[in-house]
């Protein structure tokens, strides 16, 4: 109770932060493209199923129909292009260690040679491989659930089984998503406003690990209100939804064809 | 490097580390009671915005993991919340993949239990400690997950053997900021919030040596293969995985240990020696890196005619070599299987470390009752 500021702080738009790209996390997604016609549930099974049967193909073509599908799908899902290849090349930098050396350490005919190491033909087979893989799963998994309100993911979830605590944590996390990340913001910028940069020496960590703990102590005395709040309205462990439950409908029938379809064709490549 | 996206894992990694996640995620969900979501969840909100924050080291820069943090304040309830922050972050910014998920959760979770586990014991020995167990903590949570992410790496093929090297020494520098980055906000917790850290759990400190136990698992088999054909005995050494082992010292004994020959295999990792006695020959070779394998030739299989000096009769030499060059492939073959072996450790050794979960679990639950 020693920020009783804090909420009318927190509830101010957004003051940094959107470079991040978190900012939109509340943003109504749905409704937009053919993809948001369709059931949470149907494109959570459908982008598991695309990743498994992407990740155990092992020939090029396959994998390249399967890029193409999951462009396919991005453009369905009407994805904004910058943002998405931002993240995807995010992603790709990720792995660039793990790619970059295998034509190096696959044993093999020598195709090239760079900085007086030769790589071999197999290598680069691999690295394609994986790049190809990685990407495909990436871009469907942007295009079928990225592109979905995430509250309505964690819906989708609990509807497909998972644990109810889990995914009552889940939704709990995507509430507070937004508020931890101003409050940062926030701290952050009280402390350039003191002349604080960031350099690579004991201060910079300490001060920031200070940040995080007063983050931390910030964020245990707002779960502490939140507990408080729920306990007051006799929260018993579960919520009531208020939203209408999402059904099956032709829009689903259809694309569940089309990835049967499209999932036969991969099969047929390899 | 600590989300792997997919494409990079086989199926067996990718199983044992989903078999891996779900049991931590039970564990973590069980102990977690409905008033405590709230407060895990900020948690997890936190770790997913402590990713975005970049240090300069030097000209390059590197984020927060935090898995040390998140484990020693959290205890088993790490496990849900590091999972969250990874859906969230594979949802919304497409880091790491779909089917990987259980090996990410894997690769930060158990360390952040451990630390857990770990900062709670010595809380409740020494509490002066606090500062230095968290910062030790956020060092180990690094090192672990680094270690557990070269681990997925190398189990999943030998050719990514030098890019988990290199996840583990570009990830040094990781581990100081974290060590300074946990204490310092462990300190502030300790201060501002005294009794948020190192309540609940029992400590099982044994666990740690698990992990630290794993670093061997990467190293590989030597393996070693000979026939012979006539009273020639040729063979070759190789590494699980079918590396050929090179320049490698091949010693041939008698059974009474006498030395008959001391060879040095080729480029392809061949060697070959004629045996000049009707007795069983032991073959043994020895790495540079302390790697030893043996294989004995039994006395039948060399031709029975190979008494010192006594000619060998053309047709039984030829029926012999050529019987030797048949079944070589066959040979050659079975001997290749014992690699799969290689397969079966890393499953086995994922499944002690389940084990001791399991244990661990165990042990807490039953002091849990008793208090």
């Amino acid at each position: 109770m020693s920020l009783p500021h804090a909420h009318s702080r927190t509830a101010r738009p957004m003051l940094g932060g959107e470079a991040h790209g978190h900012a939109s996390l509340h943003d109504d997604c749905e409704g937009h493209g053919p993809i948001g016609h369709l059931d949470p549930r149907t494109r959570l099974v459908a982008a598991g199923l695309f990743a498994l049967m992407v990740v155990s193909r092992d020939q090029i073509w396959p994998l390249v129909l399967a890029v193409g599908l999951a462009l396919a799908a991005a453009l369905l899902a009407r994805l904004r292009v910058l943002p998405t290849l931002r993240r995807m090349l995010a992603m790709d930098g990720f792995m660039v260690a793990a790619v970059a050396l295998l034509p190096f350490t696959v044993p093999g005919d020598p195709a090239f040679s760079a900085f007086g190491l030769t790589g071999s033909g197999e290598g680069l087979h691999q690295a394609a491989l994986i790049l190809l893989k990685a990407n495909a799963v990436v871009l469907m998994l942007l295009a079928l659930v990225g592109s979905m309100n995430t509250i309505a993911l964690g819906h989708a979830l609990a509807r497909l089984g998972l644990p109810c605590k889990l995914v009552q944590l889940f939704l709990f996390t995507v509430r507070y998503l937004d508020l931890l990340h101003r409050e940062y913001a926030r701290l952050r910028t009280a402390m350039k406003a003191r002349a604080f940069t960031m350099g690579t020496n004991r201060h910079t960590w300490q001060s920031v690990g200070y940040l995080f703990g007063m983050l931390m102590v910030r964020s245990l005395e707002r779960s502490d209100r939140i507990l408080a709040a729920m306990r007051l309205r006799g929260f018993d462990g579960h919520f009531p939804c208020l939203e209408e439950p999402s059904r099956f409908g032709r829009p689903d029938g259809l694309f569940a064809l089309a990835s049967a379809a499209s999932v036969v064709l991969m099969m047929s490549q390899g | 490097m600590a989300h792997i996206p997919d494409g990079i894992l086989t199926l067996p990694v990718l199983l044992a580390g989903a078999a891996i996640g779900a049991g931590g995620l039970a564990i973590g969900l069980k102990r977690l009671a409905p008033e405590r979501i709230p407060q895990v969840a900020v948690l997890s909100g936190l770790l997913f915005v402590a990713a975005l924050v970049h240090f300069p080291v030097g000209p390059s820069s590197a984020h927060l993991i935090l898995n040390g943090l998140i484990g020693i304040s959290l205890g088993w309830a790490a496990f849900p919340a590091i999972f969250v922050a990874l859906v969230l972050q594979a949802v919304l910014f497409g880091f790491g993949g779909l089917l990987v998920l259980g090996v990410n959760l894997t690769n930060l979770a158990v360390p952040a239990a451990l630390c857990g586990l770990a900062f709670n014991a010595v809380i409740k020995a020494r509490p002066a400690w606090g500062v230095a167990a968290a910062g030790a903590a956020g060092a180990f949570g690094v090192a672990a997950s680094m270690l557990m992410v070269a681990l997925s790496l190398a189990a999943s093929g030998r050719e990514f053997l030098v890019a988990a090297q290199l996840v583990l020494v570009t990830h040094l520098p990781v581990m100081a900021i974290e060590a300074a980055f946990t204490a310092a906000a462990a300190g502030l917790l300790l201060k501002v919030r005294p009794g948020f850290l190192g309540r609940g759990a029992v400590a099982v400190v044994v666990l740690a040596a698990t992990l630290t136990a794993a670093g061997p698992a990467l190293a590989h088999k030597l393996t070693l293969f000979a026939s012979t054909e006539g009273n020639s005995v040729s063979g070759h050494a190789y590494f699980s995985g079918g590396d050929r082992a090179q320049g490698v010292v091949v010693t041939v004994t008698d059974p009474a240990g006498a030395v008959l020959h001391r060879l040095t295999t080729d480029a392809q990792g061949a060697f070959s020696f004629t045996a000049s006695s009707r007795a069983d020959h032991r073959i043994s070779v020895e790495g540079d890196d302390g790697h030893a394998a043996q294989f004995t030739i039994a006395a039948t299989e060399l031709p029975d005619t190979l008494a010192p000096g006594a000619p060998a009769p053309d047709l039984q030499a030829m029926i012999d070599a050529s019987l030797a060059r048949q079944l070589r492939p066959l040979r050659e073959q079975l001997a290749a299987t014992h690699d799969k072996i290689w397969w079966h450790d890393v499953v086995g050794g994922l499944g002690a470390i389940i084990g001791f979960f399991g244990l661990a679990y165990g042990l807490s639950a039953r002091k849990d009752k008793k208090s």
